[in-house]
């Protein structure tokens, strides 16, 4: 059992004062620097998946989460109040992920829950936490509707855009620039499902249709895609195909459809991002069009993500050899989508904090109240892209930009604002 | 006796020591409780019965799911909730039941994995009544638990430690009775019971109906402790789970699987907050236990004790032994006069 290093509860704290230490003394940090976190620490309970199915959240959550923290911690904290994390690892088992939540709470005296990869597991801890009166902001994932769009509550907050709010603007650009007829391959299990209904919206919304002869589920686990993707029509049936694979299937599917040629026939939409990718971005995907929060490569007129970036691998440069290798390395490595929404979600919890004067569990009121306004402007806390809170169901939207791959470059064929972003529903907080 | 002594007094610290402690203990308490009584059904069918069943996450998944279904129709009263899902797990168990009397071995253990995953399944596809991936969350959780809040005072703690000191006593009592004797002698050899007159299948029924019975209170106390359900407690995980921690607790004694179940739970939560890689760490736990331990802790424990009780009957025989030497030699003594004399 790891009780000291790196990666151990120790380890972390050490590690989050360090990495501060040193950047306070990068900026010079001496009595005309930012004011020392010296007070009673705020404490950050965090639920960080780190199965084997998980792993790449986990490790991206892990990286970004240290990181947003060490920079608030450096510039002073909470009004002096430094933030602590407390990790633990609900394993992606909801049972897990509920129990450790109220452990976290209740016994290590957690201030803010954070976390939860599967939307199972944020479910469940939503339905926790107003029975433990305390702020809880999803994280990597959670990517079910469901949190804000059916059983929401005041206590709980996505930071992070999803479902319908990213299907609906992609399906106004597949339809305008491609045309209304689509196609689309899918994991048979709900994941798969739940992108197969969210596309449909999508596309219905700006008038166009999955073509019902071109919807092709592909059992999972399948490794075989070939007969799957064979059924693909190009012959003028559909205009496009959605390619709604994840993971390791999203590779092999994308390399038959190369195989095949579809991807010089049709335009090919799939979910995007280096970090889905260890990094790289294989030669099957050119042409590839998907949706993104913050670009896998920094922009070079946007400085805030350039740092942000810069910040990323410093940081991933401490974490532990496990964390990196999953992330492909810290020569390779991005901060990632999933990773972009641990940074945000702190990132919006300090701001908020910073607004009520949040010092503790006691001030939770004031925290809700604080992010239920919250607007931000791009810049270091959110370097993708601006950021706002809808006060109803507590789903913030963000700028999410539509591209086009081309070897690795992501080209930027569209931008959208999260003023242009729709509602995910029409639950409202009570 | 002394096993009846042992309950007893473990039973009267489960309910007044953890409280003691603060509000913390109990409710850690409540959810390894509440995992422990599916494990104690596996120690029951699978470890004395030798039913093979890795389906008692079905029966526990069910009756949570019942809870949390009738509770957004809006049947909120307690006691009609835990009927409904005590019944609805019987009937899961019903259907292991058939499998117990109609397959045996390999083929009865298929049956049950096939039956969990088939459940599993099915909570994914009725997407409008289960919610799906997502889950689905129980309403007025604190009404449908008896007014007992799980995260708040003690009540809900001693609600569960009487349903689990209930189940645990009436499965030692059963055990030790004529009826558990019976069982434990079919599980080791049917042919020879059933010659003896025994009727295999009603005890196999019985066991199976008994077992699912317990898991079902876990299921049903689940969903009341935590007011949210999902498909992983129908699932193969769940019943895997529930095997681990009954095989490492030890199925001899029936307070193996409880222990294990705290055991287990409690390390997977420590070493989830130390580590990112805990898994590793459970994973040569696990190693170690399964070869050091090979009939569980509570098995282990057992065979210490009857070495214990051997060398002391030892120690006896050989007091007896020398006593009689020395009697034997006085007595020459006295007929033949001091020895060396």
């Amino acid at each position: 059992m790891k009780l000291l290093g790196p990666s151990s509860l120790v380890g972390r704290t050490m590690t989050g004062s360090a990495a501060g230490l040193l950047l306070l003394a990068a900026c010079g940090g001496t009595s005309s620097g930012p004011p020392q976190a010296s007070g009673p620490p705020i404490k950050i309970g965090v639920l960080d998946d780190n199965a084997a199915s998980t792993a790449v959240e986990g490790a991206e959550m892990r990286v970004n989460t240290d990181l947003a923290v060490a920079q608030i911690n450096a510039a002073g904290g909470i009004h002096g109040h430094p933030l602590q994390l407390i990790y633990t690892d609900p394993q992606a088992q909801p049972d897990q992920a509920i129990s450790q939540a109220q452990s976290l709470v209740q016994q290590q005296g957690a201030d803010v829950l954070v976390g939860g990869v599967l939307s199972s597991e944020c479910l469940g801890v939503e339905n926790l936490v107003p029975r433990l009166s305390v702020v809880y902001l999803s994280s990597s994932g959670c990517a079910s509707e469901a949190f804000t769009r059916t059983q929401c509550n005041s206590y709980s907050f996505r930071a992070n855009v999803t479902g319908r709010q990213t299907t609906i603007p992609l399906g106004a650009y597949m339809v305008s620039t491609y045309g209304k007829k689509w196609g689309i391959i899918y994991p048979n299990y709900a994941l798969g499902q739940s992108n197969l209904a969210a596309f449909q919206v999508g596309l219905e919304a700006a008038g166009g249709q999955l073509v019902k002869s071109q919807i092709i589920p592909i059992p999972f686990p399948e490794t075989n895609m070939t007969p799957y993707i064979s059924k693909i029509a190009t012959d003028g049936t559909i205009d496009g195909l959605i390619n709604s694979e994840v993971s390791a299937d999203l590779v092999r599917s994308s390399n038959v459809i190369a195989q095949f040629g579809i991807n010089n026939k049709l335009p090919v939409v799939s979910f995007l991002g280096k970090d889905r990718f260890a990094g790289v971005y294989p030669d099957s995907l050119t042409g590839s069009v998907g949706y993104i929060p913050e670009l896998s490569d920094s922009p070079a007129d946007n400085k805030a993500d350039i740092a942000y970036h810069a910040a990323f691998r410093q940081q991933l440069a401490k974490e532990p050899a496990n964390i990196q290798t999953t992330l492909g390395g810290v020569d390779k490595a991005v901060p990632g989508q999933l990773g972009y929404q641990a940074f945000t979600a702190i990132s919006a919890l300090k701001l908020a904090m910073l607004q009520s004067n949040f010092t503790g569990k006691a001030d939770s009121q004031k925290l809700i109240k604080a992010l239920e306004t919250l607007k931000a402007k791009q810049g270091s806390d959110f370097p993708g892209g601006d950021f706002a809170m809808n006060a109803t169901d507590h789903q913030a939207s963000q700028t999410i930009y539509v591209i086009k791959i081309k070897g690795q470059q992501e080209q930027v064929v569209s931008t959208f604002t999260p003023d242009k972003l729709p509602a995910i529903g029409s639950c409202v907080v009570k | 006796m002394p096993a009846a002594i042992t309950i007893a007094i473990l039973a009267i610290l489960l309910f007044a020591f953890p409280p003691l402690y603060g509000q913390f203990l109990p409710q850690r308490l409540t959810d390894y409780l509440i995992f422990g009584l599916p494990a104690l059904a596996v120690g029951l069918i699978a470890g004395q019965a030798r039913l093979l069943n890795v389906g008692v996450g079905a029966t526990f998944g069910v009756s949570a799911y019942v809870v949390a279904i009738l509770s957004h129709d809006g049947l909120l009263n307690p006691f009609v909730l835990m009927s409904a899902a005590l019944v609805s797990g019987l009937l899961v168990s019903g259907l292991f039941a058939i499998y117990a009397v109609v397959a045996s071995g390999l083929e009865y253990l298929l049956l049950t994995l096939l039956t969990t995953s088939a459940f599993f399944t099915a909570s994914l596809l009725a997407l409008n009544l289960t919610g799906g991936e997502n889950g689905l969350n129980v309403q007025s959780p604190v009404g449908v638990a008896f007014g007992l809040d799980p995260l708040q005072g003690n009540g809900f703690y001693w609600l569960l430690c009487g349903v689990t000191v209930f189940w645990t006593a009436l499965s030692w009592y059963l055990l030790s009775a004529r009826v558990g004797r019976a069982m434990i002698a079919i599980g080791r050899n049917p042919v020879r019971a059933a010659s003896m007159g025994y009727s295999v299948h009603a005890y196999r029924v019985w066991v199976t109906l008994f077992s699912g019975a317990i898991a079902a209170s876990g299921g049903w106390l689940y969903a009341l402790a935590h007011g949210f359900v999902f498909p992983d407690l129908l699932g193969l995980a769940n019943s895997l789970n529930a095997v681990i921690y009954s095989l490492i607790g030890g199925v001899d004694f029936v307070l193996g699987p409880l222990l294990g179940t705290v055991g287990l739970r409690f390390l997977i939560e420590y070493s989830g907050q130390q580590t990112t890689q805990s898994q590793v760490f459970i994973g040569l736990a696990l190693l170690v236990v399964v070869y050091f331990f090979p009939d569980g802790v509570t098995g282990r424990i057992r065979q210490l004790l009857q070495i214990r009780r051997r060398w002391r009957a030892k120690d006896v025989v050989e007091m007896h032994e020398s006593a009689a030497t020395l009697t034997t030699a006085e007595e020459s003594d006295a007929v033949f006069g001091e020895r060396g004399a």
